[in-house]
Order: structure tokens, then C-alpha cells, then sequence
């Protein structure tokens, strides 16, 4: 039981991370990755999102009719992204005026509904929200590396702080939308030339 | 009535280009990159989203402003509209698997996964936030499905066309799409910078 | 036969049943939320708009929520509301200029860009502009918040056009630099501010200068 638990958060870090080996639920947060303070933030609610549906689906999973599956999912994710926006209204209004309408998309973030799908509805509570924390890591680390190169290169600051001189000049591109694809794509291309992960296993694999 | 045509064509043809939902706002880019390898099965996955797309952000229009604006309900616009997306998806699918066999086969199965797709939803929530008119969100919907489908089928032809070819270690699948995205995408900026839509 | 269309039936509406009961249960939870934060929002969204129309005067506002309110009340006067009409005059920080605030909407990305524009009572011209709410992009369309984005609106007079790429005209006060990438916005900031123009000129009579012979003796 320990080592599965801990072979699986190492998966979900590593060779079966969502992002860089699935390229999965990218398009919620990748828009938003030209800063660093905003990844931040934005991934913290990937994290909290698949956390707590996770362990609500695998709470739920003898529950739920199969027929109304899919519903009832959705409807639990909303739920969750649409406490997280109402808390962070309230509680971090400059955040949530920065991040406006992407926090509601990730409802859509595959990763979330594909977790749940493969993973929560199948194992216990406490296995799933581990799932969650650990596919939420593996999706936060790998966004925030992006952020990093996009921040410096893209508009010379980091964490909104001047880091670059004065005769550095901005590469606009990264900080527009093509530059994260590209910013991505190198990611993975030395990740997967590098590690050679092993084909993702089909459980893993929801879409 | 002629310029009321040629306004609402107006914004059908930004939603489709212009302002492509895929390429200038990133929306909907999991089955972009997972489902493009192949015309046949991006052409199924594009038709499924411009009939859902099509339909659902009129619907949440209506469900909007006669529903949840005049109850003071506006803060749960997020949770209906996706209700409203993952019901329809289903509704549908029950339909054409009554109807026909093999449309089910070309475009049915891809409906359940539309549920998630962030365009759909994002659509939604643009009509909401750019606050269109009933006619003007008729536009929208259908443009933006039209352009998601075009910006699919010309990754998948991309893709095709060079799923052959050897690549550098490591940049195979994934890697290669995300670069031909980008790529897409830069063509797709200047497009904005040509025309805005009033 | 009760006993077999009974289980059928039953089959039929648990999953009704059970999607009914959940989505009761999270729309109370999350109804609850909302009802319990809003105060809280509220409150920010009135210090947010008080800060922007005294950003937009010229003022540099205090961090504090209770300074926030006292610097309003004593340098800001409401005006009754009008069609077209100005939302407020306030005095500017060196005590000389009375300040007309219009509230003005353009059209963002992703929505409405809500913003205060100030004009000059003295001089006629833009004294300058802060944002009540936008949902542009962070690092692009967001850029419209920076300093050196804002101060460049104050002097000059509207209607004003983009400023031609790569040419920076310091000196020309009838021209905007547009942020690079941010297209929309930049656009959406231009009609904003041109159309706060347009209601200024007319408003100018409404408002009497609280030292007339200031302007008469320029």
C-alpha cells in the first residue's frame, strides 16, 4: 500500500506527468503562464480543484448511477472552481481581478475530469485526493517552469520585479500566447529526449 | 434588414477568423493536440463541436438573461452553463444513437467529450462578458465552432502530412504539435491585427 | 404487476433522484458562499472604484481602506447621476484644478474595460486615467495597468489616434502608444477615452468652477 501510494506520486510527477507527457489540461492556465505570481495562483487552484473532487468523486463512486456519471461529475467540479472563485473574490480580490475569467475555465481543464474519470472513481478517498495533490504538483511545477523562462526572457522581470537591465530588450513573443506553445515544446522535447519515460500505462491514460 | 445581415455576418466571420476561439484564445487545446493526427477522426470531433457549440451558447444566452439575470442568480452562470453543455451533449447522443448507427460512429462518440472542451464553455462565457445580443450570440456560437473545426482540420493536415517524416529525439507527437501550434497561432495574431470586429 | 414495474421504476428515477439531491447540495453550499463573501466584495468594489477616481485625478491613493474613504469624502463631490453626465469633480492634490471624473466602459478581450477618465477644469485636457475592472490578459492586454502606460494620457487632448509603431512622439498630444501584442486593448482604451472626451465638452458648463476668475485670468 505505501509503496503503490508512493509509486504513484512519483508517476504523476515524473514519466506519467499530465502536462509535459500527455499535454493534457494546458489550455486553462497557459494563457496565463507569462507570470509567475499568476501561475502560482492559478496552479493552487488546479491543485485545490483536483484535490477536493477527487476525493468527493471517490467518496460518491458507490453512490453515483452510472447513467448520470458524467453529470454528476461535472457538477461536482463547478462546484468546487465556483467556491474557489467566490473565496478568492472576497479574500484576494487583486488576485482575482488579475486572473478574471480563467479561473471559471478550469472547469473545462481536462486533467481534472480525466483524474476523477480514471482514478477517483475507481479508489479510495484517501489514494484519490494523493492522485490529486500529486497530478496537481506535476501540473504546477512544469506550468512554473514555463512561467520562469517566459517571465525573464519575456518581459525581463521575475515575480514582477526588474531583474534584466535596461539594455535588455523585452522578447515580446514569449509573453504573447505562440510563445508559450514553443516555450513548451522545448520543455518537452528535452524532457522526453532526456528521461525516455516509459509509455503511459492505460489506466492513466483517460482521454 | 440588410444591415442587420451584414453585421451579424460581420461577426460570424471574426468569430471563425479573426477572432478564431482555438488560435487566438487558446481554448479547447487538449483535443486540438490529442485528436488531430488524423482527418477522419478530427472531422467526427469538429462536427460534433460546431453542432454543440451551435446550440449551446444560444441556449445559455436564453438561460441567462431570462433565468438567472432576473433572479439575481448570476454568480451561479458557471455552474448552469456547464449543466447545460454536459446535458445537451448527452441528450444528443441519445438521439443520434437512436437515429443512426453509423452517425453515431462518426460524430456521437465524440459528444461526451465535448463536455470539458473549454471552448464550448469559453464561448459561453464570452457571449456573457462581450454582452451580445440574442442575434449576435446566434453568430458567435455557430462562427466560433466553424473555426475551432477549421483550426482542427488544418493541424490534422499538418500532422498527416508529416507523420512520416523523421523527427529529432524526443520531439515526436506532442512536441512537434505544440510547435506547429505556435506556429498557427502567430499566423492567427497578425490576422487579429488586420481586422477588429466592431 | 406492481412488483416488477415498481424496481423498474425505481431504477428509472435514482439517478434523477440522486442528481436532484446533489446538485440541491452544492447549489445551497455554494449559494451560502456567495450570500457570506458578498459584503466583503461589495466593500472592495467600492473602495476599487474610489481609488480609480482618485488615481484618475491625479491623487496617489493610501494603501489603508479607512484613509481610502476619508481622502474621498473630503476631496471628491458626487454629482447627480445624468445620462452622459460626469460621475464626480475632485480637487487635485496641489489644490489648484477641479478634476471632472466620467465613468467609461470600452471593449476588452475578454470584457468590458471599466475605467475613470479625469479632465482638466483649468485646462481642458486629460488629466488622467485608472481602471475600476478589466479582464485583459496578465502580461499583455493587463499592461494598460502600469505607470508608464497610464501617465502618458495626462495633457494631451482627445480625440486621440494610435501613435504609429516605432515612432514614439513624446511630444504629440493628440496620439496614444499602443501596447505591443495587446492590440484590442490598446484599441479598447482609445475609444474609451475618446468617448469620455465627447461627453466632456458638453458637461463643461454643468460643472461651475469653484474659482471662476482662475479660469478667466488664463
Amino acid at each position: 500500500m505505501k509503496t503503490r501510494a508512493a509509486r504513484l506520486f512519483l508517476q504523476n510527477l515524473g514519466s506519467n506527468n499530465p502536462v509535459f507527457s500527455q499535454v493534457l489540461g494546458i489550455c486553462s492556465t497557459l494563457a496565463v503562464t507569462n507570470r509567475v505570481l499568476n501561475t502560482v495562483v492559478m496552479s493552487l487552484g488546479v491543485l485545490y480543484t483536483l484535490i477536493l473532487s477527487n476525493i468527493l468523486v471517490s467518496l460518491l463512486r458507490r453512490r453515483i448511477p452510472p447513467r448520470v456519471r458524467m453529470m454528476s461529475e461535472v457538477l461536482i467540479i463547478a462546484s468546487v472552481v465556483l467556491l474557489f472563485d467566490i473565496l478568492l473574490r472576497a479574500f484576494s480580490p487583486e488576485i482575482s481581478r488579475q486572473l478574471g475569467p480563467y479561473v471559471g475555465l478550469i472547469i473545462t481543464n481536462c486533467i481534472i475530469m480525466g483524474r476523477a474519470e480514471a482514478f477517483a472513481l475507481s479508489h479510495p478517498p484517501a489514494l484519490a485526493a494523493l492522485d490529486g495533490l500529486s497530478s496537481g504538483l506535476g501540473y504546477a511545477y512544469v506550468l512554473l517552469l514555463i512561467a520562469a523562462v517566459r517571465e525573464v526572457l519575456g518581459a525581463g522581470t521575475f515575480w514582477g520585479l526588474p531583474i534584466a537591465g535596461s539594455a535588455w530588450s523585452p522578447w515580446t513573443l514569449l509573453a504573447m500566447a505562440p510563445g508559450a506553445f514553443f516555450v513548451l515544446a522545448t520543455l518537452v522535447w528535452i524532457l522526453k529526449g532526456a528521461v525516455r519515460p516509459q509509455p503511459a500505462t492505460p489506466e492513466a491514460t483517460p482521454r | 434588414m440588410i444591415a442587420a445581415f451584414s453585421s451579424w455576418f460581420a461577426l460570424f466571420f471574426s468569430a471563425v477568423f479573426t477572432q478564431n476561439i482555438l488560435l487566438t484564445n487558446y481554448l479547447g487545446m487538449c483535443p486540438f493536440l490529442g485528436a488531430s493526427r488524423e482527418l477522419k477522426t478530427s472531422f467526427g470531433l469538429g462536427a460534433a463541436v460546431v453542432l454543440v457549440m451551435t446550440f449551446t451558447t444560444p441556449l445559455n444566452w436564453l438561460l441567462y438573461h431570462s433565468i438567472l439575470l432576473p433572479l439575481g442568480l448570476e454568480y451561479l452562470a458557471l455552474i448552469a452553463f456547464i449543466s447545460l453543455i454536459a446535458a445537451f451533449t448527452q441528450l444528443t447522443e441519445l438521439v443520434i444513437m437512436r437515429v443512426s448507427d453509423s452517425l453515431h460512429a462518426a460524430l456521437g462518440i465524440f459528444l461526451p467529450l465535448i463536455t470539458v472542451n473549454c471552448a464550448i464553455l469559453g464561448a459561453s462565457l464570452f457571449m456573457v462578458a462581450r454582452r451580445y445580443s440574442f442575434l449576435q450570440t446566434t453568430a458567435y456560437g455557430l462562427g466560433g465552432g466553424l473555426g475551432w473545426m477549421l483550426a482542427l482540420l488544418a493541424m490534422a493536415g499538418i500532422r498527416q502530412r508529416i507523420a512520416k517524416n523523421r523527427l529529432p529525439r524526443g520531439l515526436e507527437g506532442a512536441g512537434i504539435a505544440l510547435i506547429i501550434a505556435g506556429i498557427m497561432a502567430m499566423a492567427f495574431t497578425a490576422f487579429t491585427g488586420m481586422a477588429t470586429p466592431a | 404487476m406492481p412488483s416488477s414495474t415498481s424496481p423498474n421504476l425505481r431504477q428509472r428515477l435514482a439517478p434523477v433522484l440522486f442528481l436532484a439531491l446533489l446538485t440541491a447540495a452544492f447549489l445551497s453550499l455554494v449559494t451560502a458562499a456567495h450570500l457570506a463573501s458578498r459584503p466583503i466584495v461589495e466593500q472592495s468594489r467600492l473602495r476599487y472604484l474610489q481609488r480609480a477616481v482618485l488615481e484618475a485625478a491625479g491623487w496617489s491613493v493610501p494603501p489603508r481602506a479607512d484613509e481610502l474613504a476619508d481622502l474621498f469624502a473630503s476631496r471628491a463631490r458626487l454629482l447627480p447621476e445624468e445620462p452622459d453626465g460626469p460621475f464626480a469633480v475632485v480637487q487635485d492634490p496641489q489644490g489648484r484644478d477641479d478634476r471632472v471624473v466620467f465613468l467609461e466602459e470600452g471593449r476588452g478581450l475578454w470584457g468590458p474595460i471599466r475605467a475613470a477618465v479625469a479632465f482638466s477644469s483649468l485646462e481642458g485636457s486629460l488629466a488622467g486615467i485608472a481602471w475600476i475592472a478589466h479582464n485583459e490578459t496578465p502580461g499583455l492586454g493587463a499592461r494598460i495597468e502600469e505607470p508608464e502606460f497610464r501617465r502618458q494620457f495626462r495633457g494631451k487632448r482627445p480625440p486621440l489616434k494610435l501613435a504609429p509603431l516605432g515612432r514614439p512622439d513624446a511630444g504629440d498630444r493628440s496620439t496614444m502608444q499602443a501596447i505591443t501584442g495587446a492590440t484590442i486593448s490598446s484599441q479598447a482604451v482609445l475609444e474609451l477615452i475618446n468617448r469620455a472626451a465627447s461627453r466632456f465638452k458638453p458637461s463643461l458648463e454643468h460643472v461651475a468652477p469653484t474659482e471662476p476668475d482662475m479660469i478667466l485670468s488664463l
